[in-house]
């Protein structure tokens, strides 16, 4: 017996089966694309947010029209920690509003089902679309806004339609626009109107006009009338108030998701779809091109980037001091790109090969540039972290490609605001660790991460109280509980504290005396400042090897020497890792100084310095980004290819 | 030991009658761990319930309040009062007892208990601005008032509710007129900036920037008989310690004083010493003497000079000084050394004289003039008769102590301070005892009383109003939304 015959035994149509097997493997596969091509992405909105459990938190949530959808938002966004169990909430949310869709517009979904995927899959290109612009979110919860705003929406439409006592109909209407706008904002009032419009083309109940009339009255009334007991918001935001906010001049990108879904819910109960009967070719084409559509708008419109991908995966490993992971991430997704760089490479070569004109071929190598993998800024500087965390960074930070790619955004955001509590922190500078804590909280409210910086911070500085501050509210989150207390019980213990992770390795860089200073927002030059020019006399070891990473960025000579002989004076100068020796023998043959013979160098860094310049003879380098990558075949793993070859480094 | 052994007796049978607990308990001598700390202090009579936090281990807690032959107890490790039995407790006749229990192990245990003494009243309103302690970030900030007798806090202006995007309003410097509200003004920075005025209740904004002048006035004293407003005009920097426990700091590029004449709408200048900064004015309460803090510092002007100040900051030391002036003329005298705190190696900000005009409460630290961030400022007391000056220890903690006002009655000071967690600043009172000592400080309550530990804002610039300020915030705003008039610049009288 085939499978369709055990459905018509279960008295399932085709029609049914169909829609059952979409309305199945639909969210499945959707989950599958969330999980697995998103899960960083998620991780990151989730350590951008905060949901305490506590009465205050959620009251002061109502000092803004809205603030308690944005605080629903945020409890169910605590649950992206595990990106697993907050794909499935929000799958969930999205079948959801499937199926109220459907109740709700009968006329529209009945013969073409499919139309009702519609709203779920705008909330999908919202949510996944969001990109770098997950930093800019001012609005608490706002991952899930739109999903709860809309379900909001639908449920009243359906509990209208069902009410055929007009006076229930008002007052729920009423309701809707006031205690709507109370809890809701803008989704308020969007639920009376919507519902005051479906009623009115209510087939199934008499058509009520005075239904819309009370809700265009109270829908743009009482918002106009609350918004006087507010002081959080201004009045030209009263019909926008409970959309999402971004911290950008134009809204318009970020709230379009949400106005196409209003659109849709006001226009659906207008639309009816005629002479396609369910089940009929033509409509199963129908249905099949809605599917298709859709998907392949998710799939445009989703934000795709590896880069930021790898950026948020090595930022969450890095919360977890996994720095062999922070470390592993950058490798893998350079071993992914090996491929494509091939294809660039041999694509452009036969490019170049066709043109002998010096300017064609500038030409022709600026417009591959782009096609070579290059890392962000961000994950430059996270694995400089990592690698320094591990104690290996004299031996391998050139071994992983450098740059500088830009980020795939439209929008201005400054790398402190993106990382500054993390690298400062890490550095072993946590008051400007502490300060963009602050400064992030201000712009986009407080979160699992700048409070657990924050808390981080104060430990490394031993102010106990504020660190206890700090802990006290992440004790009273779901999923950063148990990291609190664990630091709280480090408290007051200033050994225990040093000899724990991380601070064993931060505590021993924060030996420099102190000064005053303002990093302008740009926190790798003012970190390489830091530790190239303000060495105190106290310095340590590990501050000495800081600043040995930071001396080798500058690319200066003069001050890679100064330097190196602090390092030789407080680490063992008999074992000198390898790109300390590829700089001192570069260096010293820029510079024709054989002071540094008595050193003992590995034979093979002195080989391969010999046969680097072996290699520039055979093959001059007449443009550095043209030459960079078969130089970086050969010698991509050295300073000198570092030194020669990334050049003018924009630094953040 | 009676009266204690008296009221746990009658606390027991209390709970007893109650709770079904059993009658017996042990003693403990010591006083119980609370947050905030309100064990044996000196209350307003009219002052809100304090509620705190019994820290205690415990399964059960009993917290019993007695006051003549009135008690009151409350089950759990909140002692939260309502306020209709907190008036009763008040009206009691005596002082109030607090006796906190614990239950653990199947036995209770009594604490030593404390008393809350009821002291003369307090204004009933405070207003501060809410902030957050950060660099460049000033998104969200408003000035509040809050009802002393109540719980009840409302927002007198919020920057949320016209700032926009990149326009982005820092709101500061809220003040009044001899603690009454029909005359008091706060300032607008940047976006829509300007200094707006509520002038016998009528709202104005001005702009008080002139040619001649630094900037727009700063630091406010409104002169108490004549319609006049001293202020700072001050061109100020901020800066971030590397290590510094200080974190930050704030520091004078420049700064003057200028007077503002109301009715003329003008502006004179009080000192402009091009080799020294003055700052924070206060009037005495005749009128006829301005205090303020001046340091002396040279430096070329020009781009450098940012640098030079902070690298300076910690060998810039604020004196205090005081200056005659005649009301009635708009004539000044000549500055007076008062306080020489460079001779000390100190530096003296925020002067502040009690309403009867016999005491000058200021903070001093060791250096600048921003006190909020320098965790050795403390708060001093000179007598203005003999010029003699202590520290009030009874008051100070190791943590900062800046901002402070009197009451109206000088009865009560109300300053800000660090000492709960080192960054955010909370407000404490104290009353002033008749032999001229402070009573033990306590944060100002709350009905949550885990509410300044969670907090995460600071409370800043605390001035008691005897009245609220019953202009709402929308029509702040609408005004703040105006063109701001300018003033004229007017020539300094000297006697």
């Amino acid at each position: 017996m085939n499978a369709s015959g055990s459905f018509k035994k279960s008295g399932l149509s085709p029609i049914k089966i169909k829609r059952i097997l979409s309305d199945t493997l639909l969210p499945a596969a959707f989950l599958l694309f969330m999980v697995l091509g998103f899960r960083y992405t998620l991780l990151r909105i989730e350590s951008n947010s905060l949901f305490v459990h506590d009465m205050d938190y959620m009251l002061s949530s109502f000092s803004i029209p809205g603030g308690f959808i944005g605080w629903a938002g945020e409890f169910l966004t605590q649950f992206l920690h595990y990106p697993w169990i907050g794909a499935v909430i929000w799958v969930a949310l999205a079948v959801l509003t499937v199926k109220l869709v459907r109740t709700a517009y009968p006329g529209l979904c009945d013969s073409l089902w499919a139309l009702s995927y519609i709203p779920a899959v705008i909330l999908s290109i919202y949510c996944l679309g969001a990109g770098y612009g997950i930093f800019l979110m001012k609005s608490p919860g706002w991952f899930f806004i739109p999903s709860i705003g809309t379900i909001l929406v639908l449920c009243t439409v359906v509990l209208c339609r069902r009410i055929a006592l007009l006076p229930v109909r008002w007052i729920i209407i009423i309701i809707s626009a006031s205690a709507g706008y109370v809890l809701a904002g803008i989704w308020g009032p969007v639920s009376a109107l919507t519902a005051a419009l479906s009623c009115c083309q209510a087939s199934e109940t008499k058509r009520d006009y005075s239904g819309l009339v009370i809700a265009l009255v109270s829908s743009i009334g009482l918002p106009v009338l609350l918004h006087t007991f507010y002081t959080t918001f201004r009045t030209d935001e009263i019909f926008t108030v409970g959309l999402p906010l971004i911290n950008f001049e134009k809204q318009l990108p970020v709230r379009l998701p949400c106005l196409l879904l209003i659109l849709f819910m006001a226009a659906a109960p207008f639309v009816r779809i005629r002479n396609n009967r369910p089940g009929t070719h033509k409509t199963d084409i129908i249905q099949a091109a809605v599917i298709v559509i859709s998907a392949a708008a998710l799939f445009f419109f989703s934000f795709r980037d590896r880069n930021f991908t790898t950026e948020n995966a090595m930022s969450a490993a890095m919360d977890r001091y996994d720095w062999k992971e922070v470390a592993d991430i950058l490798e893998r997704a350079e071993k992914k790109s090996a491929g494509s760089d091939e294809r660039a490479y041999s694509r452009r070569t036969k490019s170049i090969g066709n043109n002998s004109r010096m300017n064609d071929i500038e030409s022709i190598v600026d417009r591959y540039s782009t096609r070579f993998y290059e890392p962000t800024r961000i994950m430059v500087l996270y694995k400089d972290v990592a690698l320094f965390s591990l104690g290996t960074e004299a031996g391998s930070m050139f071994s992983y490609r450098d740059g500088a790619r830009k980020q795939k955004r439209h929008y201005e955001i400054p790398i402190a605001l993106q990382a500054g509590k993390q690298l400062y922190f890490y550095w072993g500078l946590p008051n400007y660790s502490h300060r963009w804590c602050i400064e992030e909280s201000v712009e986009y409210g407080w979160s699992y991460s700048t409070l657990k910086y924050a808390a981080m911070s104060a430990i490394s500085m031993e102010e106990w109280d504020l660190a206890r501050k700090y802990l006290d509210i992440l004790v009273k989150t779901l999923c950063y509980r148990k990291w609190a207390e664990s630091q709280l019980a480090l408290i007051p213990d200033r050994e225990a504290v040093q000899a724990a992770v991380p601070y064993n390795t931060v505590i021993p860089l924060m030996c420099y005396d102190d000064r005053l200073s303002n990093d302008q927002a740009i926190i790798e030059t003012f970190i390489m400042n830091h530790f190239t020019s303000h060495r105190s006399t106290q310095a340590t070891p590990q501050f000495d090897r800081a600043a040995m990473l930071w001396a080798l960025r500058t690319q200066d000579i003069g001050l890679f020497w100064i330097t190196f002989l602090n390092y030789l004076g407080s680490n063992d100068p008999k074992s000198i890792p390898r790109h300390y020796q590829e700089a001192a023998i570069l260096y010293s043959n820029l510079e024709r100084n054989t002071g540094i013979q008595s050193l003992p160098f590995d034979r093979q860094v002195r080989e391969s310095y010999d046969a680097f310049v072996n290699y520039e003879k055979s093959h001059p380098v007449r443009n550095i980004s043209e030459s960079a990558y078969p130089y970086s075949k050969r010698f991509g793993k050295t300073f000198w290819f570092y030194y020669y070859f990334i050049r003018g480094q924009e630094t953040f | 030991m009676k009266r204690a052994l008296i009221h746990t007796v009658a606390a027991l049978l209390l709970i007893s009658c109650g709770t079904g607990i059993p009658g017996s308990s042990d003693e403990k001598q010591s006083l119980p761990s609370i947050f905030p700390d309100y064990t044996g202090i000196t209350i307003p009579a009219n002052i809100a319930p304090m509620n705190f936090r019994i820290l205690e281990k415990g399964e059960k807690f009993l917290t019993v309040f007695s006051s003549g032959n009135t008690r009151v107890s409350v089950k759990g490790d909140v002692a939260a009062l309502k306020e209709k039995d907190w008036k009763r407790l008040k009206n009691g006749g005596t002082d109030i007892d607090v006796k906190v229990m614990t239950f653990n192990k199947g036995s209770w245990t009594a604490f030593k208990s404390f008393t809350m003494t009821l002291s003369d009243e307090i204004d009933p309103y405070i207003s501060y601005r809410l902030i957050p302690p950060s660099v460049v970030s000033y998104e969200r900030l408003s000035i509040n008032q809050r009802d002393l007798t109540s719980f009840r806090e409302k927002v007198i202006y919020a920057n949320s509710m016209i700032q926009k995007g990149d326009n982005g309003q820092c709101i500061n410097c809220h003040h009044y007129r001899n603690w009454q509200t029909d005359n008091m003004q706060f300032h607008a920075r940047q976006y829509m900036g300007g200094t707006i005025m509520a002038v016998e209740g009528k709202l104005r904004k001005v702009n008080l920037k002139t040619d001649s002048t630094i900037s727009a006035g700063v630091y406010p004293a409104w002169h108490p008989t004549h319609d006049y407003i001293a202020y700072s005009t001050n061109k100020t920097h901020q800066s971030i310690h590397t290590a510094d426990h200080n974190r930050i700091e704030v520091a004078d590029e420049e700064s003057d004083l200028i007077l503002y004449d109301i009715k003329a709408n003008a502006v004179s200048i009080i000192e402009n010493d091009s080799d020294r900064f003055e700052c924070f004015p206060a009037w005495t309460p005749d009128g006829k003497t301005l205090y303020y803090v001046a340091a002396d510092y040279k430096a070329p002007f020009g781009p450098e000079r940012e640098d030079k100040v902070f690298l300076d900051s910690r060998d810039i030391k604020y004196n205090l000084y005081r200056k005659p002036f005649n009301p009635d003329t708009r004539t000044w005298g000549r500055s007076e050394l008062v306080v020489d705190a460079a001779s000390m190696d100190r530096s003296i900000t925020l002067p502040r004289i009690s309403p009867d005009g016999s005491k000058l409460l200021f903070s001093m630290g060791g250096y600048g003039v921003f006190h909020i961030w320098h965790k050795d400022a403390d708060l001093y007391i000179m007598d203005i008769s003999d010029g003699r000056i202590r520290p009030l220890t009874e008051v100070n903690s190791d943590n900062v102590e800046s901002y402070h006002s009197w009451s109206s009655n000088g009865k009560w000071i109300i300053f800000s301070t660090r000492r709960e967690d080192g960054a955010y600043t909370r407000l404490y009172l104290s009353h002033m005892n008749p032999d001229g000592s402070f009573s033990k400080p306590f944060t100002i309550p709350q009905r949550n009383p885990d509410f300044n530990r969670d907090f995460m804002f600071s409370f800043n610039i605390p001035e008691f109003m005897k009245e609220p300020v019953t202009i709402s915030p929308r029509e702040f705003a609408s005004f703040i939304k105006r063109e701001a008039q300018s003033v004229s610049y007017q020539s300094k009288k000297e006697e």
